[in-house]
């Protein structure tokens, strides 16, 4: 298939999405309240049960590409703290600090993520870009959690209060309870039943049209006019910054096997996902930034993949230029 | 083959268990309740009607075996329903009227058309839109004119203005009117807008379960349990064993349109009746009732009868 084609329809039906959640608000099928219902559902359910599935099956890479995976994230939290200070000193509004890190670092890996992987690399071969993810998301979401909970701890608690009280909301939190979970089942060997995978993949199945679907309910509330200019900086950064330096980490580290390499930068091209409007809705935080991001960083991405693609194309070429 | 049954119809019962539970220790609140019944009734089920409906083929003949095989059944069924609720319960005749709409009338969209594209598939569903289809024709525009005739002050005419009114705003009817509108034009719908649709599509089943199920929690089994019991074994053991004998032997339709009869015949009862029942002030607690054990009983009813429909005719 045509490469611009292909890109098209796998971004096309997202936008579409947005669409009907935009038309859906601005026709008032859905009011403001349910916004913040819909994320928190996918919150408190959906992305638990995608955690618990997505970690349970999830296999171990070799050392050459645990490297590059480990260096990866590494990179990754220090353009998150970059951006998460930038953020700090320029804007008036400081909560947004938080999700103008998150938004430069985390991709799409599921909606569009997923399809891609499977037909860039044919099913059997996209299972490097699935324990990439996985590992990926377990690192941002408990690093975001973590953050966003620190920040939403009240000022006058002692210190030996605010771990405590820490403690307590971040063992409470679904995200964290998923991940325990499926992290005890990957290290248990123990696999889903089928009909319990069954009815978790039922859950999944929720997980995009109600996300997309908030946000375009919430671009419609909020528009996107606000942080417009914010919003097209970290779009930008996630699309072209973090993909070119992930590349550069890729050849410094070296001899990692080629399937590891693209997943991993296929995951770094993706524009922002989801997740990051569903976290900001769920702490009621630049919700109207985190959906203009995602909406802009979207509608950028048909460039950077086609790029990526072209890329994948002279592989072999490429890395021996710099071997 | 009775295995096979089973592994489609319990994760539905399964999934609806869970909304149910999650509702009733407060995981989610009546807001997300609220957020989701609107997501899944006004967007993710009408767009999955509109798909089905501008994709569809149409047979080349009108398929009146298919619909006599089940309301004439249905037909059956709200005459003795109604009999056994005027004669033995003692119970007036408006309630009685209320109690057989309960005993006929199923969630034919939001859990009948998921279970039917589950159980048939996409290409064998149509039997099971044709049926459903009439379903509000046929069983709740007679039960208006039978309940307005005890309510003189009341004219038919505005009964039918008020009821066209309200369909012409339904989600559901405007989503099948415009695809079957859209199926006669010479283009198919762009492949980005129907994998759009898909996705809702695919979220439509497990977010109708979930949400019926939370909701059940608000309805509970709210008294006149003999009475409600009655109406719900009409509607989950009799009129499915007499869908199933008229499908099977009297006018020998095909497999799947006898599994698509008895998807419709064993769901369980839909919210109209309670609403109809609350507008005429009469029979709301067996309303409440019925739909509560219904929920419970359909499980099991449709799982029965889809393995004896099977077992009679085995799968093409």
């Amino acid at each position: 298939m045509n490469t611009s084609l292909f890109i098209f329809q796998t971004l096309a039906p997202l936008l579409v999405l947005v669409s009907i959640g935009f038309g859906a608000h601005k026709s008032r099928i859905i009011q403001n309240s349910h916004v913040a219902a819909l994320t928190r559902f996918t919150n408190d359910v959906c992305v638990p049960v995608i955690f618990i599935r997505l970690l349970s099956r999830a296999t171990a890479p070799d050392t050459s590409t645990l490297t590059l995976i480990s260096v990866y994230n590494i990179t990754i939290l220090i353009i998150f703290a970059l951006s998460f200070f930038l953020a700090r000193s320029f804007l008036q509004n400081k909560n947004i600090a938080t999700f103008v890190g998150f938004g430069t670092i985390f991709s799409n890996t599921f909606l569009l993520g997923v399809p891609l992987a499977i037909t860039i690399f044919g099913e059997q071969l996209a299972i490097p870009y699935l324990v990439i993810i996985s590992i990926d998301i377990l690192v941002v979401f408990s690093l975001i959690l973590i953050l966003l909970e620190i920040q939403n701890l009240p000022q006058k608690l002692s210190l030996p209060k605010k771990i405590i009280t820490l403690s307590q909301k971040i063992i409470k939190n679904p995200i964290i309870i998923g991940i325990l979970i499926g992290s005890a089942l990957n290290l248990s060997s123990t696999s889903l039943h089928p009909f319990v995978d069954s009815i978790a993949l039922s859950i999944q199945h929720m997980n995009t049209p109600l996300a997309t679907i908030a946000l375009g309910a919430c671009l419609s509330q909020l528009g996107i006019r606000t942080h417009i200019l914010l919003s097209l900086a970290v779009a930008l950064a996630k699309v072209i910054l973090v993909p070119a330096l992930t590349l550069v980490l890729i050849i410094l580290v070296g001899n990692v096997p080629a399937l590891w390499a693209q997943s991993l930068l296929l995951m770094a091209s993706l524009p922002v996902g989801i997740s990051v409007f569903v976290f900001a809705s769920r702490y009621d935080t630049a919700q109207n930034f985190a959906a203009s991001t995602i909406f802009i960083s979207t509608l950028l991405s048909p460039f950077s993949l086609a790029i990526l693609l072209s890329l994948f194309e002279h592989w072999d070429l490429f890395i021996s230029f710099f071997s | 083959m009775l295995f096979s049954t089973i592994s489609i119809i319990a994760p539905l019962v399964f999934l609806g268990g869970v909304g149910y539970l999650l509702r009733l220790v407060n995981f989610i609140s009546d807001d997300i309740m609220d957020a989701l019944g609107t997501f899944t009734f006004r967007i993710a089920l009408p767009c999955m009607l509109f798909r089905l409906t501008s994709t569809i083929s149409f047979p080349s003949q009108f398929p009146f075996s298919l619909i006599l095989a089940y309301y004439i059944p249905v037909a059956l069924v709200y005459a003795l329903n109604t009999i056994v609720f005027t004669k033995f319960f003692s119970r007036n005749y408006n309630t009685s009227i209320i109690a057989s709409i309960n005993a006929c009338f199923g969630n034919t969209i939001a859990l009948g058309i998921p279970i039917a594209l589950i159980t048939l598939g996409e290409q064998n569903v149509l039997p099971y839109l044709i049926a459903a289809t009439l379903h509000t024709p046929l069983i709740i525009f007679p039960s208006l004119i039978f309940l307005s005739l005890h309510k003189p002050q009341q004219k038919i005419s505005s009964l039918f203005i008020n009821l066209f009114h309200t369909l012409s705003r339904n989600p559901n009817m405007i989503a099948i009117a415009s695809g079957f509108l859209f199926n006669a034009l010479p283009f198919s719908v762009p492949t980005p807008i129907d994998s759009a649709l898909f996705f809702l599509q695919q979220a439509a089943l497990p977010c109708a379960l979930i949400t019926i199920g939370g909701s059940l929690v608000r309805y509970g089994i709210r008294g006149h349990i003999s009475q409600a019991l009655t109406t719900s074994a009409v509607k989950v053991i009799i009129l499915p064993l007499l869908v199933f004998l008229f499908a099977a032997f009297l006018f020998k339709l095909s497999f799947f349109e006898q599994q698509a009869l008895i998807i419709l015949a064993t769901l369980p009862t839909g919210i109209t009746p309670f609403l109809i029942a609350g507008n005429y002030n009469t029979g709301i607690r067996i309303s409440t009732s019925t739909l509560f054990l219904t929920a419970c009983l359909a499980a099991p009813s449709m799982t029965l009868f889809l393995y004896l429909t099977a077992y009679n005719a085995p799968s093409p």
